[in-house]
């Protein structure tokens, strides 16, 4: 006889995966599950044992270690203790890029009218230094930040003079298209140890049809090159973005990444939001699934041959899945990363809850929009916008997600739901961000099953 | 689940038994189903009636026979998931309390009535 405990399951190929409340997992035959519920799992096997071991069972009703457990799931929401601690500052609405799928919805011009106030930076930096987190990240966005130096570095001596009164500890990042990366830039980079953040598509053939400008890849690969002798080689780094031309290029993208030094590539997806409708998206997500597949099985060869690179989306699933920690990415978080983990101060003068927040802004859609950045903390943090939005921002409770195996290693965006399905619960059956997300788990679990010698200790030098 | 059937080329319908299956679990099933299909649910007191219309297109054997193997194995697995559920409900509410909690205050706080004393 034997007590249950709380676990979830999916069936992955021919076999049925068990996932217990901390995200330990056990692979299993199929029908286990159900074997286990009807008690047919007798005690003196290997099963029993495992099942017993990793907390899917016990042999009293109370199991004798669930202090330790619970120690676990603490651990596993650890990130919930710092509350917010990356501040994310759009210093301006204007770009010298004019990229295809811009989700920043930028403006190409020379008005002052689209960047941030000293005003309103001040008291952004107010707000951020609230914060309980004793580490910040304070992001520089735009549009593009590069077009507003002498902002860029009042912001940092401003922070860098509060910080001698919290004693928080700083990251400063810049997320920069690397087209103007002048002296003035990178001297203040170089003083207040700032982080470069760029824009990579992979080839140039696919960078500058991605950014609707013939030259920008060159231009970004100088100033890759420019900041790193600045700064230093690892304190660049760089992101793509899956354009629908891209997902034709899985080898040719990677290849480019290590042609440029990177040791890591992010495999991110387009963002429907912004986009026009009549693109179809449904394809596009599965087009994306076969691309990250692609580009993964690519990245295993080369890491059996000996060149270590990392595929950075992979290696945070498997950070979840194998290690008890979270993982401070806020698209894998539950409760949500908006608000917990992440709020945008936007030129506008006004706080949101994420980037994507302040596009529905743009078209009219205040949701998201959590006041003014000249509002007290309580009244932005607590107030009743981020109370309403919370009510649908854990996988724990939400439709789909409550009863799904991924629920702890995935995460809850209700901007997403609502920016796309009208609705901050969401949809999971037709939801691009469940599918995307339930296809890669389910795809690294996959791997794990089928070919665990070969690809386990690659996965795990990722995340060492 | 019984008399699967497909009644027109957009239109299937099946029964499910009460005794075995119930509303919280069949509601589990279709919630995954709604994106293909609409769904017309009659209930009496011995089975659920219930009928897929498919959104686009006509149905062929091979969507019928994966929806039949589908429907049958859904039905199955939430209702395991509603068993683990409602078993451990409990059990998860104590590991909540301690895991949030400052320990000290639950050190002997036991929610089980066969809890020792
Ligand atoms: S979004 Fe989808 S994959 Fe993620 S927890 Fe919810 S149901 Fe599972």
């Amino acid at each position: 006889m034997y007590f249950l405990l709380p676990f979830k399951f999916i069936d992955i190929d021919d076999k049925e995966i068990l996932v217990n409340e901390v995200g330990d997992y056990l692979v299993v035959e199929r029908g286990t599950a159900e074997r286990i519920v009807n008690r047919e799992i007798q005690n003196d096997g290997k099963l029993f044992y495992d099942l017993h071991a990793n907390y899917f069972i016990s042999q009293s009703r109370i199991p004798k270690l669930i202090d330790n457990l619970a120690t676990r799931y603490r651990t596993k929401k650890s990130f919930l203790n710092d509350f917010t601690s990356l501040h994310i500052f759009v210093m301006t609405l204007r770009c010298n890029q004019n990229c295809e799928y811009c989700q920043a919805s930028s403006v190409v011009c020379n008005e002052s009218s689209y960047d941030i106030s000293y005003e309103d930076l001040d008291h952004a930096i107010n707000l951020m230094y609230q914060s309980p987190s004793p580490s910040l990240t304070m992001e520089f966005q735009g549009g593009e930040p590069t077009l507003v130096p002498e902002k860029l570095e009042y912001a940092i001596q401003k922070s860098e003079e509060l910080n001698l009164l919290y004693n928080k500890r700083m990251t400063y990042v810049l997320c920069t298209n690397s087209i103007e990366l002048n002296d003035k830039i990178l001297s203040i980079c170089k003083d207040y140890q700032v982080l470069i953040s760029t824009s990579l598509d992979g080839p140039k053939e696919i960078h500058d049809v991605n950014r609707n400008k013939e030259g920008s890849y060159d231009r970004v690969v100088n100033g890759i090159q420019k900041a790193r002798e600045a700064l230093g080689f690892d304190r660049v780094s760089a992101l793509m973005t899956t354009s629908f031309l891209s997902l034709d290029y899985s080898k040719e993208i990677v290849e480019s990444y290590i042609r440029n030094g990177f040791t890591n590539i992010f495999i991110r997806a387009l963002n429907p939001y912004g986009f026009a409708r009549e693109n179809d998206w449904d394809s596009y997500f599965e087009r994306f699934i076969e691309f990250y597949k692609e580009v993964l099985d690519y990245i295993i060869e080369k890491n059996k041959q000996g060149v270590f690179f990392i595929e950075d989306f992979t290696a945070l699933i498997i950070r979840k899945i194998l290690t008890p920690f979270p993982i401070g990415f806020v698209d894998l978080q539950s409760p949500a990363g908006i608000i917990n983990s992440v709020i945008v101060y936007n030129f506008d003068g006004y706080v949101y809850a994420s980037d994507e927040s302040r596009m529905l802004a743009e078209n009219g859609d205040y949701t998201f929009r959590l006041g003014k950045i000249s509002d007290s903390y309580e009244e932005i943090f607590y107030g009743n916008k981020a109370q309403n939005i919370s009510l649908s921002w854990s996988t724990e409770s939400l439709t789909g997600c409550a009863d799904c195996a991924f629920q702890g290693y995935c995460g809850a965006d209700p901007v997403r739901n609502y920016a796309i399905q009208n609705d901050m619960i969401g949809f999971r059956p037709t939801s691009h961000f469940c599918f995307k997300h339930k296809e890669i788990i389910k795809h690294i679990f996959s791997l794990l099953i089928h070919r665990k010698d070969e690809v386990l200790p690659i996965f795990k030098s990722w995340i060492a | 689940m019984f008399d699967f059937n497909l009644l027109s080329e957009n239109k299937i319908s099946f029964k499910v038994s009460n005794n075995l299956f119930s509303d919280r679990v069949i509601t589990k099933v279709m919630y995954w189903l709604q994106s293909s299909y609409v769904i017309e649910w009659k209930k009496n007191e011995e089975f659920s009636e219930i009928k897929l219309v498919k959104k686009n297109g006509h149905f062929n054997d091979e969507e019928r026979d994966s929806l039949y193997k589908r429907i049958s194995q859904d039905l199955i697995d939430f209702k395991t998931r509603a068993l683990i559920f409602e078993e451990t409900k409990e059990i998860r509410n104590i590991l909540l309390i301690k895991a949030f909690a400052n320990n000290d205050d639950f050190e002997d706080y036991f929610l089980t009535k066969d809890s020792p004393t």
